[in-house]
């Protein structure tokens, strides 16, 4: 991503692969990708893939009729036009930069969502609101079919998509006006909403066109993102490498499957070491939390709850002890 | 898995792909042939017909064959 136009090029960069289909003016017809904590190819196939691309085909054959509907397509122009003008990135990246691209030292499309946040983190104006990105269409209350890319499987009971009157088997067409061929389409319009607003959708019912308006308030951007790559760049960080232990080793321990249990395997923070953490540490509670949780989840709730500079009381089993530990946060 | 999966959505890209674009070289960092940057990123499995690393030369081909450009990044 080391050059890759950040105005032109706006998508989910936490991703297992992302696709843009374009006019080479520079209009976007659609993206392809997406990617949820369902798994990294959970909302891709061959099938979805294909589709998008016939929906692409038909947009480019009715260019530049279409060209209004298209507009919303691109995003607004962003602060830095490519991830090396990202000044926490640039300061990363310096020394590899005269260095010939590797696996090692590229810029991997996640490091621009941690370049925003370390910079962020810099100027004191990190907001965590700007950690819920690119809402799945689950969050409306809509699952889509993921070989059709644009057909409702499934509503969710009392979600807005189910008061506004949606129903499995629909059609979608446009969400408030641009043409969707894709989930990744939908999470475009979702991602570029603000919390509180009206979300038009237009839909093939039985061939019919329906109009259905859904109202969206709260916390419908949230959603468990522990799978994302750039999670571990939000602070506090703890710095404990510990994989949750397998129902097999619970039973082992005396410990419910459903109880938390992490090894501490690796540990790379000084303070933690200091703290009295050592490796082999079974961690069986994190601050009177004792329902399972895996390494990722714990480090997401830790970010969401707690602040650098915070110290989180846990208690681990050693040795078939239990031991009160404190353990600051970085 | 990557090598496998990528050339099965290939047979599919190419029908309409006019570019295929990971990672463009800037003047700012050490110039790098495309062969070589696609070896160290052990791309070897990239189509001959797609374009690599040139998103340039990608809408330059896009605009003579009238096609859409397909770009992707992973």
């Amino acid at each position: 991503m080391k050059n890759a136009d950040l105005s032109q090029f706006q998508f989910d960069y936490d991703l297992t692969w992302a696709a843009f289909f374009m006019n080479p003016d520079g209009t976007i017809y659609g993206r392809y990708g997406s990617r949820s904590v369902a798994g990294a190819m959970a909302h891709n196939s061959m099938a979805s893939l294909k589709h998008a691309m016939r929906r692409a085909l038909e947009l480019h054959q009715n260019y530049p009729a279409n060209k209004a509907s298209l507009a919303g397509k691109r995003g607004s122009e962003p602060r830095w036009k490519t991830t090396l003008e990202i000044p926490a990135l640039q300061r990363q990246f310096q020394e590899q930069l005269m260095k010939p691209t590797s696996r090692e030292n590229c810029i991997h499309c996640h490091n621009i969502y941690d370049g925003w946040r370390e910079t962020a983190y810099d100027e004191e104006a990190f907001d965590q609101d700007s950690l819920w990105v690119y809402p799945m269409p689950d969050n409306i209350g809509m699952q889509i079919h993921v070989d059709s890319g644009n057909t409702v499987a499934q509503v969710i009971e009392d979600s807005p998509a189910a008061h506004a009157g949606l129903e499995a088997g629909d059609v979608i067409h446009t969400m408030n006006g641009q043409p969707i061929i894709s989930q990744a389409d939908m999470q475009w319009v979702l991602h570029n909403l603000p919390t509180t607003a009206e979300l038009q959708i237009e839909v093939k019912r039985d061939g019919s066109p329906l109009t259905k308006t859904l109202s969206l308030s709260g916390d419908w951007k949230k959603s468990d993102i522990s799978w994302r790559g750039s999670m571990w760049s939000i602070r506090p960080k703890l710095r404990v490498w510990a994989p949750e232990l397998s129902v097999e080793k619970k039973e082992q321990l005396g410990l419910a499957p459903h109880a938390l249990a992490l090894e501490t395997k690796w540990i790379p923070s000084q303070e933690a070491k200091q703290a009295g953490l050592q490796n082999g540490d079974i961690i069986v509670e994190v601050d009177g939390k004792t329902e399972a949780m895996s390494h990722s989840q714990l480090n997401l709730w830790i970010k969401l709850n707690y602040q650098s500079g915070d110290t989180l009381p846990i208690q681990v089993l050693r040795e078939n002890k239990k031991i009160s530990l404190t353990i600051p946060l970085e | 898995m990557k090598c496998k999966k990528a050339n099965r959505w290939k047979n599919y890209i190419i029908s309409i792909a006019a570019l295929a674009l990971y990672l463009i070289s800037l003047n700012l960092v050490a110039q790098q042939d495309a062969g070589d940057l696609q070896k160290n990123l052990e791309d070897l499995e990239v189509g001959s017909d797609w374009i690599y690393d040139d998103l340039q030369q990608g809408i330059a081909q896009a605009k003579e064959s009238g096609k859409p450009l397909f770009v992707l990044f992973r």
